[in-house]
Parts: C-alpha cells; sequence; structure tokens
C-alpha cells in the first residue's frame, strides 16, 4: 500500500502524501512524545518529520519498510529537539535525577490514561521510546533496533528495564535515573 | 521471535496501549498539506532563478572567451605562444567558468523539485 502511494507522490501527485499524514501522524505523534515529553515539541517535531520525508522519499530504499524509515526520521528528529531543549532549558540538569511525579501519589483523584501518560513522560526517552515501539506499534526487537539503531542486547536491556520501571513508577516507588 | 516473545507483557501493554494519544490538532494533515505546497513553490521558484543564473553566466563565460580570443589574437598577431600569460589565464578562466556551470547544474538538480 505505502509502496503505491509513494510512487504516487514521486510522479508527482502530492496530494498523495495525505496517505502518510493520516497513517502514520498519530503513531509518529507517540514515539515523538515518548522522547521531548511535550504535546506542543511533539508535534512540531512530527511536522519536520515529515517535511524531511516528502524531500527525501525520493532517495527512499524500497527493500526497507517505509514505516521504519520514517520512523528511525522522527526518532532522530526528536532526540535532536530533545538535545536542543536541554540545552536552552535545563544546562544545569543534564544527567541529573528525575525526580517521581506528583499525580500519581493520589490515583484516585486521576483517571487511568492521566496516570499512564503521566507515568511514560517520567520515564527515560529511551525507555519511553523502547515501550512504544514494542508493544504499541508491535515492532520486534531487531525492528525496534533498525528504528534507533540499538543492538540487540541493548534493546532488551532498555526494554526490561523500561517495563521495570513503568512498574515501579505506577505503583509509587522510586526516582528513575536518566 | 521467541526473542521478542520473552517480553511480552500483557498488563504493560495494556498500559501503553491505555496512554497512547493522538494529535489534538484537528488540522494537522491540512497544514502539512500547506507547508508541503509551499515548500514545492519555494523550491520551484529557486529553481526558476537559478536556471536563468545559468543562462547569463553561459552566455557570460562564452562571450567573454570569445572577446579574449581575439584580443589575444590581435596582440600576439600570428606568433602563437602556449606560455604567454594571457593565454594560461584565459584557459584557467575558461576551466574556472566551465566548472562553476557544472556546480550550479548540480545545484540545481539537488533542489529541483
Amino acid at each position: 500500500m505505502d509502496d503505491h502511494y509513494i510512487d504516487r507522490v514521486l510522479s508527482g501527485d502530492v496530494e498523495a502524501f495525505r496517505y502518510f499524514l493520516t497513517t502514520y501522524k498519530d503513531m509518529a505523534f507517540n514515539l515523538s512524545v515518548s522522547i521531548v515529553k511535550d504535546d506542543h515539541y511533539a508535534e512540531e517535531v512530527v511536522q519536520d518529520a515529515f517535511m524531511k520525508a516528502f524531500d527525501g522519499l525520493a532517495s527512499f530504499n524500497r527493500t526497507a519498510k517505509f514505516k521504519s524509515w520514517f520512523y528511525r526520521i522522527v526518532v532522530n528528529e526528536s532526540f535532536q529537539r530533545l538535545r536542543k531543549m536541554k540545552r536552552q532549558i535545563h544546562p544545569i540538569t543534564m544527567d541529573s535525577k528525575v525526580e517521581y511525579l506528583e499525580p500519581l501519589d493520589q490515583p484516585q483523584n486521576s483517571n487511568e490514561y492521566d496516570r499512564v501518560r503521566t507515568a511514560l513522560k517520567v520515564l527515560p526517552a529511551k525507555e519511553g521510546l523502547v515501550l512504544n515501539l514494542f508493544y504499541l506499534e508491535e515492532h520486534s526487537l531487531k525492528e525496534v533496533g533498525d528504528v534507533t539503531g540499538w543492538t540487540l542486547a541493548n534493546t532488551k536491556v532498555l526494554l526490561h528495564r523500561a517495563r521495570k520501571n513503568l512498574r515501579s513508577i505506577l505503583s509509587n516507588k522510586k526516582t528513575i535515573k536518566d | 521471535m521467541e526473542e521478542s516473545n520473552e517480553f511480552q507483557d500483557g498488563y504493560v501493554k495494556s498500559l501503553i496501549l491505555q496512554g497512547a494519544s493522538k494529535i489534538s490538532n484537528e488540522t494537522f494533515e491540512d497544514e502539512m498539506m500547506l507547508k508541503i505546497q509551499a515548500s514545492i513553490d519555494h523550491k520551484k521558484e529557486v529553481t526558476a532563478k537559478l536556471s536563468l543564473d545559468i543562462r547569463y553566466f553561459r552566455i557570460a563565460t562564452i562571450m567573454g572567451i570569445t572577446m579574449a580570443v581575439i584580443l589575444l589574437t590581435k596582440r600576439m598577431s600570428f606568433s602563437v605562444n602556449l606560455l604567454y600569460p594571457g593565454v594560461i589565464s584565459l584557459f584557467v578562466l575558461s576551466v574556472a567558468g566551465i566548472m562553476i556551470m557544472g556546480n550550479l547544474k548540480r545545484f540545481m538538480r539537488l533542489y529541483k523539485y
């Protein structure tokens, strides 16, 4: 399906690119939020990623899946934005510990969606990313590696740690090291 | 696949699915399409200007070389000396002109929509 729309875009039918926007915008947004931890910045990142994908579509190697290629752009853009944000906003606390959040102290006051969203925002960028790719997007470990550039062993370690940290945050127990 | 199964976790999966969100901006697609269209228009405009630049540059180079050849031929009458400074400069400038033209063309191809 993707290939058909790629061909259409490359042959000059710009409107065909809307298919990619509709299909991948939400997942790209989730991936970006898991890294930059901010909805507004994440939307900007997704916009930039789509622009890059459009510009680079002609050079896209068809042996790979469009999805993996595009998610890789999103991930790279998100980490780039995160680095920029850290330089601009938190020049001193770059490697500091992320303190545990308050909404989870009173779970009875917030609904489940907010609890999980807040927990995911507290997780370190790589852990949030690996959880989204593996559980939400249902990528295999190898595909996660293709998107992120991590080794299989590294992906496993991150996934293991991310699950553990998510459970800990939701059971309101500890602080997380970045 | 087995390696992936090792990490199957219904509880975490349900949490991630619950925490999944959507872009709240309802006009996201339309805004993006406008941005893309604007970028295409910009590229077309740049390409058109570059193509005009190349045309003028080519004309100027050819005219420059022709004039230099005419002047040099008159000055040296018929005793052609390849080591004459004017001939060497003419050769170097011609090569530079052709290279610049090639680079402009390459740049235009890169920028072209």
